[in-house]
């Protein structure tokens, strides 16, 4: 939850690609459900 | 007196005083900047008085003696009100001008070293994940 977190709002502040958020799901620090919440287009 | 934020604006203080406040549990100081309400509007202090604007402020006397303060970077309140209360939390009858106030608090050195070592693990994994 904590890496979730910390991704989301490095996605948020623009420090993260889509790509980058996909990487996080391959390493298993986030599950692509959350991937898919962290990149959802508001 | 003037008050020169970080972003290098400039405002005209009516006048700035410290004091010690608890804020969060933590003993600081703070800074309290009073304006005239024409000079300086509430939305004006809203946006002037952020984190990033008061890394370092400067205080300019009118004789150009120049104090830096630096990491006052805690926005506590902000309000427009009789100058005495603001001050003193009563009304002496002394002075009843009014005063946009803000007072900013200064950030412990533990609070310091917490924020740049985030900054450190954002940017490792940024770094990791950009690949």
């Amino acid at each position: 939850m904590i890496m979730f977190e910390r991704i989301k709002r490095l996605y948020s502040e623009g420090r993260l690609t889509k790509t980058a958020v996909n990487a996080a799901v391959k390493k298993k620090w986030i599950t692509k459900a959350e991937a898919a919440e962290i990149t959802v287009k508001e | 007196m003037k008050v020169i934020l970080s972003n290098g604006k400039e405002l005209e203080a009516k006048g700035v005083h410290g004091r010690s406040i608890n804020y969060q549990g933590v003993q600081r100081d703070s800074l309290i900047f009073l304006f005239d309400a024409e000079s300086e509007s509430l939305t004006d202090a809203l946006e002037d008085f952020t984190a990033e604007n008061c890394a370092a402020v400067t205080l300019e006397g009118d004789n150009g003696e120049r104090f830096i303060y630096e990491h006052y970077t805690i926005r506590t309140e902000l309000g427009y009100g009789y100058k005495d209360f603001v001050l003193t939390g009563g009304v002496s009858g002394k002075d009843d001008s009014k005063v946009v106030y803000v007072r900013m608090a200064q950030t412990t050195l533990l609070e310091r070293t917490v924020e740049s070592q985030q900054e450190a693990i954002d940017n490792l994994i940024a770094a990791v994940l950009e690949g």
